[in-house]
């Protein structure tokens, strides 16, 4: 038996069609625009000014959040520290995301006249809780930095 | 890629309208034949018959007739194999336009299909029995030990160990090496997803899809990597028919699990089309709750799983072609690790679509018997979801592979072989780190031969592989200088087993491997959430070079096998994530791990084997043992991390009839040479039960397995479990499968 030629033509449709599906393919996980990414080294809490919290090279080096039961604090102001130790603060495509807090004990709030880096804490309940703050990339929906658990206390 | 992709697409179609390949029907035969049961000398049907030098197989009908058309004129290796009898291995001799005759009859046996009676002259049964490092689950083992897991389905094997983070993510381990260094395939072609990297990654073949499990190292691994030291393992899907079944074939299967609240639906089916077409379908649907352990639920370890694949083959007398599409879509969880980074635990969906082409053509041609030619591309990509949603990270990875390869025979001094081409193109990607995207290609060219001398059987293999990893762009990063890196070396590999004589052989094999770094351990940089841990790529890595030695020495029977081996594997540049203890400055809650290339070596020792006494019993027994370490230039020789502790398998059954029944235990001893940051495990003894019934009604051929596992709820810990801190291994587990031969 004879190796046929329509055999071969109908060999040629499939094999193609492979092609072009292969060709046009891209993959699932890359970032589909030039996104620019933070990566900070450490990070600031400030109130009225004042250094109130310092996290380098992933360890709090100096304070933690308190507040009075029943009260809210100033605003509190996250700036994030560079490679060269200068202080920034992201201008596109980010937010500050936080987690573990036990809002029983103590709740974080912003409200919409702050600056997406500052906010205020609130004493619910005498007692001790953490939390941890994100440098969220809102494009990629990733996180690109995120603090140790900070303690909070509340007085 | 997308030009590599055409071109070889291009490359087949030519490949497929060639004249060169339009080769006539003279000089072909037929090998028609009939198998029985020895003792009552009554038809038997469902014998799978294998016809190696061809790569073809098929099932024989219910009353044992089966045939192979268009056979080009040669001698062949054919092998039977049934569930419940000894498998059978015959040469016969294929002359051009004649039928070659030929009754089987296979002899009931309580032995498991490693077990092989060889029907021949002795120079023939050296090289048929003498596959030293080739070892096959299939049959009445495989549905004994099928598992969730690839992995968990194979561990029983001597040697072999699971690597494993809860209940889906599982990946074997060969005498303590793992990853790169051990290749995952299924119908010869790469899986294409991203297991070797990480251990919450799991391995994208569900076992139930399986028709058997291929395990093959030393020269034989080389068709397939350079890289392959630990070994090959080829779960035999069988998507794209080399031949032309005559009947409607398949089996369907369900399967439960108390352990999991778990079940499994899986059909897979042949049937012909016309007189020239064959197509195969198989699917499966997994579905599981939470793993149960003697200490409690092990929370997040749910999955849900479905696998399937369509194939067309066109086979003619020159030979075959077809085409196969498949997708593996899973879901699944990481247990949550309060102290390891996620307190929630991880959530994981893969999805990975594949489709490849797959043609080969014998050729009437003194020296060269066949040419075949592959082509596959696997879209995969998985995210990692946190508790309340958020993606933490992403991994796509494109993959596209090809291979031409002819095999040969008589060929001057050569007995026979194969030699050919592959070709890889990977398009990496992880979003939510650092780690930029990449590009890699590899091109390899391999040679494997094969000579019986008297009594001894030589095999030969050699790889030559160039691999780039090119990134998407070259800068200075926190972790070195990102660029592009070429790497190239030669892979070789040899193997001699000499028959002594009354059933015994002895034998050695060595290997000299060669593994580029890949694009993750070059580049990576970020979190990664469900392996708890940072990972911190090395841009300057080096080659990984191994180099393999292994002594053995066997005596198989009709009544008894035995096999011990020792082996030494010593690396130069061993590549593997250390844990450095440091926490990462930007995702503190997460341990750095760097990969980093030192010197290790690996020595062991593995004994296995089995008996058959007073007709219907059967004693199975095995052991394994695997010491390594790496050098570390402040301390010297130290342990290396996840390395299994000496293990034990024994396994007693009696058979009668369609009934099997049995006992097992495993034992292990603890593990406290342990590697930086690591938790050593105790010893422990695991006892469990199985059963299986197989009866035939209406040409249907039914089998129902039983299996009790950890009957005494025994509360154990694997070494090589990432959550051993965390949950012990499963509580005591009653599972049933019930598989139906159509």
């Amino acid at each position: 038996m004879k190796f046929s030629i329509p055999f071969t033509h109908i060999m040629i449709i499939p094999v193609l069609t492979l092609a072009l599906f292969l060709a046009g393919c891209s993959n699932p996980a890359s970032s589909s625009d030039e996104e620019e990414h933070h990566h900070p080294e450490g990070v600031i809490l400030k109130m009225d000014s004042t250094e109130i919290v310092r996290i380098e090279e992933g360890v709090i080096t100096s304070g933690q959040l308190e507040v009075v039961n029943g009260e809210t604090t100033p605003l509190i102001t996250v700036y994030f520290l560079d490679h060269d130790g200068e202080l920034f603060q992201p201008e596109h495509d980010y937010s500050l995301k936080w987690n573990q807090i036990d809002t029983a004990v103590a709740e974080i709030n912003q409200d919409s006249q702050q600056t997406p880096w500052s906010f205020r804490l609130t004493g619910n309940q005498e007692g001790q809780t953490m939390v941890r703050f994100q440098l969220w990339h809102d494009k990629s929906e990733h996180a690109d930095f995120e603090t140790p658990s900070i303690p909070v206390t509340v007085n | 890629m997308r030009y590599i992709t055409l071109f070889l697409s291009i490359s087949i179609t030519l490949v497929f309208s060639s004249p060169a390949h339009a080769q006539a029907d003279r000089n072909r035969g037929t090998i028609k034949g009939q198998t029985i049961d020895r003792e009552t000398e009554d038809p038997l049907g469902f014998v799978y018959l294998y016809l190696e030098e061809l790569d073809r197989a098929i099932t024989a009908h219910g009353d044992g007739a089966f045939t192979f058309n268009n056979i080009p004129a040669g001698e062949y290796t054919l092998s039977a194999s049934r569930i419940g009898y000894q498998s059978v291995t015959q040469v016969i001799t294929v002359n051009s336009n004649e039928t070659t005759a030929l009754t089987l009859s296979l002899r009931p046996s309580v032995l498991n299909a490693q077990a092989v009676e060889v029907i021949g002259t002795a120079d023939h049964a050296s090289s048929a029995n003498l596959e030293h490092a080739s070892k096959t689950i299939k049959g009445a083992d495989l549905r004994q030990n099928l598992g969730t897991t690839l992995s968990s389905t194979m561990e029983e094997m001597p040697g072999i160990s699971s690597r494993s983070m809860g209940s889906a993510p599982a990946r074997p381990i060969i005498r303590g090496l793992g990853g790169e260094r051990l290749l995952i395939l299924q119908d010869g072609e790469r899986t294409g997803d991203v297991s070797s990297q990480s251990a919450d990654h799991a391995v994208t073949v569900d076992p139930m899809a399986a028709e058997e499990i291929e395990i093959a190292r030393g020269p034989a691994a080389l068709e397939y990597g350079a890289n392959a030291i630990g070994g090959v393992i080829n779960v035999v899907r069988n998507q794209i028919s080399p031949t032309l079944p005559d009947h409607l074939h398949g089996t369907a299967s369900l399967e439960g699990q108390s352990v999991n609240t778990g079940g499994v639906a899986a059909v897979n089916a042949g049937i012909p089309l016309g007189s020239s077409l064959a197509l195969n379908f198989d699917g499966n649907l997994r579905s599981a709750q939470n793993l149960k352990t003697p200490e409690g639920s092990l929370q997040n370890s749910d999955i849900f799983s479905t696998n399937n694949s369509v194939g067309l083959s066109s086979i003619h007398p020159w030979g075959y072609a077809g085409l196969a599409g498949s997708m593996y879509l899973t879901n699944y969880g990481i247990p949550p690790d309060p102290a390891g980074g996620h307190e929630h635990g991880v959530n994981i969906e893969v999805r990975k679509y594949q489709t490849e082409g797959r043609a080969e053509i014998t050729l009437d041609n003194p020296v060269f018997k066949s040419v075949q030619a592959n082509l596959s591309y696997k879209n995969y990509y998985h995210r990692e979801l946190e508790e309340d949603g958020q993606i933490g990270t992403e991994y796509g990875l494109l993959t596209t592979n090809a291979k031409v390869a002819v095999r040969h025979q008589r060929w001057g001094f050569l007995e026979q072989g194969k030699i050919g081409f592959w070709g890889e193109a990977k398009d990496y990607a992880v979003d939510g780190t650092q780690t930029p995207g990449s590009d890699a290609y590899s091109l390899a060219s391999f040679a494997i031969e094969e000579k019986n001398i008297g009594a001894l059987h030589l095999e030969v293999g050699a790889r030559f592989e160039l691999s780039r990893a090119t990134p998407e762009e070259q800068y200075e990063s926190s972790i070195g200088r990102i660029r592009e890196r070429t790497f190239y070396g030669l892979a070789t590999s040899a193997s001699a087993i000499y028959d002594i004589g009354s059933g015994f052989f002895t034998g050695a094999t060595f290997m000299h491997s060669f593994r580029p770094p890949s694009q993750e351990e070059l580049y990576s940089e970020g979190p990664h959430l469900a392996s708890y841990s940072y990972e911190v790529g090395n841009p300057d890595l080096n080659p990984e070079r191994g180099l393999g030695k292994e002594l053995f020495i066997c005596y198989k029977s009709s009544s008894a096998t035995a096999e011990v081996g020792v082996y030494h594997n010593s690396f130069n540049g061993y590549i593997y994530p250390r844990n450095t203890g440091q926490q990462s400055a930007r995702f503190p809650s997460l341990n750095v791990y760097q990969f980093s290339g030192v010197d290790a070596r690996f020595r062991g020792i593995e004994f296995s084997s089995q008996v058959s006494f007073w007709d219907h019993w059967a004693l199975t027994g095995s052991m394994s043992y695997t010491h390594a370490q790496r050098e570390i230039e402040t301390a010297g020789w130290q342990p290396l991390p996840m390395i299994p502790p000496l293990q034990a398998h024994i396994n007693l059954k009696y058979a009668s009839g369609g009934f099997h029944l049995g006992g097992k235990i495993t034992i292990a001893d603890r593990q406290d040479r342990t590697g930086d940051f690591e938790t050593p495990t105790s010893g422990y003894t695991v006892a469990g039960l199985f059963g299986q019934y197989r009866f035939e009604s209406a040409r249907l051929l039914h089998t129902i397995s039983l299996n009790a596992d950890n009957i005494f709820n025994t509360t154990y810990r694997n070494h090589l479990s990432r959550i051993k801190e965390l949950m012990p291994e499963p509580a005591r587990n009653i599972s049933i499968l019930y598989r139906m031969y159509f």
